[in-house]
Formats: structure tokens, C-alpha cells, sequence
């Protein structure tokens, strides 16, 4: 028996954006755990993330009509998604608090700790402790595998300077994790 | 190390190479000390990035389904996540009309029967209820 073709993600947004209920449902099913990964651990906090998930879909109902290009349209929920997001850190100024925490934490030194779970705890740490603007472009690119135009879209800026920003990202957590690498090159 | 070996570095990385610059890209790093060890470096975090486990939504007593992995890239730890909030509006609606059309189909299918089968159809219960004898026994006997 011939199994039906998956619906591709252009066809997918075109069915949104028409209204078709299951369309709806079939794109959050694709997406909903993108976009929880990304709030997840832009805001560090899964809870807050879910909320921002679900809000995301609900602008999205609404305001469907005012999307023109399907192709346009991941690239929008994450834009959506990542406002809400901003709103809330704004909001409870907490990313401020995350990142005095963090950056505490990752700077007790290598000590002993040189396992591979601790050493991606200590890269989350270190994600964790980046600024806003350049963890969103890490998350994005590496977990998202979002193109260079994509993260541009989303983060309302130009491909120069998602380009810069993952350089300089990706620089500093290199220059921090260093300590913790150290033996392992 | 110039910016232009940086940025093919980054790229490559980011598997946004074509086939020249592939090829411009190890050519150097053939040559460079300092830009091998930045590559290292790179896919070393590269790596520890990836090697991060997912985070896990907060399961929801509502509405939970579960991650169809195939469509969300490595999905750890059966990730689970509700859609409450826009499926259970819709669902709310549905279960009473679907109940109050069920009620009405039997309803209708009983009153036809009654229309067929006036008498054959019924089933008569009676009650036969025993009391005992009860003496009532009053206290403001003469």
C-alpha cells in the first residue's frame, strides 16, 4: 500500500493560511517542539517556554491573514515567538539575573570536572550566559539549522550581522570553554 | 589570520561552503597553524552544543501527545507537549453536541418503535410489595 506523501512546508503554510483546521494542527505537531527547544532555552525556563508556545500559535490563528508568502511563514513563528519571548525577559528582567548567575557559576574553574556530561552541562552554562542577541543566533543556526536568511528574518536584522554575531558568539564561548578543553584538542 | 579565512571557518561550520572555497579552506588550513587550531576549537563546540540535551516540556495533566520524532529532528527523552489551548476549545464544543446527538438518535429510534410495536414492544413491571403489618400503637391512648 502506498504511503500518502507528507505535505511539504510550503504546501503546509498555504493550508494555514487558507484556514484548513487540520493544517493547523498538522503544523503545530512539526513545529511545537522547535519552538518550545528555542523559548526553552532562550528564556531558561521550559514552563514560561510552553506558555510562549502556545501563545505563539494563538497570534498566529489571528493574525494569519496577514502573512502573504507561505515560504515566509517558520520563519515568522519563530519571529513571534522570540518577541514574546523578549517581552517576558524584559518584562521579568530576568535575563539580566540569569546571566549574573551563570556567569558566576562557569568561572569556578575546570577542577576535575572533565567527563563529557559535565562538559556539556558546563557548554549549557555557557550558552546560558551569553547576551540575548548572540545565544538566539546559536540557537537558531545549531539546533534549529536555520539558514543564514531565515535567522535574519527572525531576529529582524541582516545576514552580515547574524554572520557576526555567530563569529562572536561562538568566539566567546570558545574563549570560555577553553579551561575546560584543555587536554581533550 | 585574516577576516576572510575567518569567515569561510564560520561558514564551513555552518556547512555553507561551496566546493572552491571547501578547497580554499583546507588549502590554508594545510599551512596555518593558528587557523587548525581554531577549527579544532570551533568543532569541538560544535559539538558540545550539540551533545546538550533537550529540554523537556512540563507535562500537562490536560492534554498530552505524544513528539512524533520524525518531524522534529532528534527528539530526546519522549518530549511531550499539550495543545490545549487551542484544541480543547474546540473539543469542549464537540463532546456535548456529539453527546446531545446521541441522546436525540436514541430517542427517536425509541419513539419509532413505539409508533411500530404499540403493544408488543412494552414490557410491563409490576411492583408487588409486600408490607408487613404494621401496628400503630399510639401513645396518647386513652
Amino acid at each position: 500500500m502506498m504511503q500518502p506523501t507528507p505535505m511539504t512546508d510550503q504546501q503546509l503554510a498555504q493550508n494555514v493560511i487558507a484556514g484548513d483546521p487540520r493544517a493547523v494542527t498538522l503544523f503545530y505537531e512539526r513545529y511545537r517542539y522547535g519552538l518550545f527547544r528555542f523559548c526553552s532555552r532562550l528564556l531558561s525556563d521550559p514552563v514560561m517556554a510552553e506558555d510562549v508556545v502556545h501563545d505563539t500559535f494563538v497570534i498566529l490563528m489571528t493574525k494569519k491573514d496577514q502573512l502573504r508568502d507561505p515560504s515566509v511563514l517558520r520563519s515568522w513563528i519563530f519571529t513571534i515567538a522570540r518577541n514574546e519571548c523578549i517581552t517576558l525577559l524584559r518584562k521579568n528582567k530576568k535575563f539580566k539575573a540569569i546571566a549574573e548567575h551563570e556567569e558566576e557559576s562557569v568561572f569556578e574553574g575546570p577542577s576535575e570536572r572533565t567527563e563529557s556530561d559535565e562538559r556539556s552541562k558546563i557548554a549549557e552554562k555557557l550558552l546560558n550566559a551569553l547576551l540575548p542577541q548572540y545565544k538566539e543566533v546559536i540557537l537558531l543556526k545549531e539546533y534549529e539549522g536555520m539558514s543564514y536568511e531565515e535567522i535574519a528574518a527572525v531576529t529582524e536584522t541582516t545576514v552580515s550581522s547574524v554572520k557576526s554575531r555567530l563569529f562572536k558568539a561562538r568566539r566567546s564561548m570558545m574563549k570560555l570553554m577553553e579551561p575546560y578543553t584543555k587536554g581533550i584538542l | 589570520m585574516n577576516d576572510h579565512y575567518n569567515d569561510l571557518l564560520q561558514r564551513c561550520l555552518d556547512e555553507d561552503l561551496n566546493d572552491v572555497e571547501m578547497k580554499q579552506l583546507f588549502t590554508r588550513l594545510s599551512s596555518d597553524e593558528q587557523l587548525r587550531k581554531e577549527f579544532r576549537s570551533l568543532t569541538a563546540l560544535k559539538n558540545e552544543l550539540r551533545r546538550i540535551p533537550d529540554p523537556i516540556p512540563p507535562i500537562n495533566s490536560q492534554t498530552i501527545s505524544r513528539m512524533n520524532s520524525s518531524d522534529h529532528g532528534s527528539i530526546r527523552n519522549g518530549g511531550r507537549i499539550s495543545f490545549n489551548r487551542l484544541i480543547t476549545s474546540k473539543t469542549a464544543v464537540r463532546i456535548p453536541v456529539l453527546a446531545a446527538l446521541l441522546l436525540a438518535v436514541g430517542l427517536a429510534g425509541y419513539g419509532a418503535m413505539m409508533l411500530m410495536f404499540p403493544n408488543q414492544s412494552r414490557t410491563e413491571y409490576v411492583y408487588v410489595v409486600e408490607m408487613p403489618p404494621v401496628i400503630i400503637q399510639s401513645s396518647y391512648s386513652n
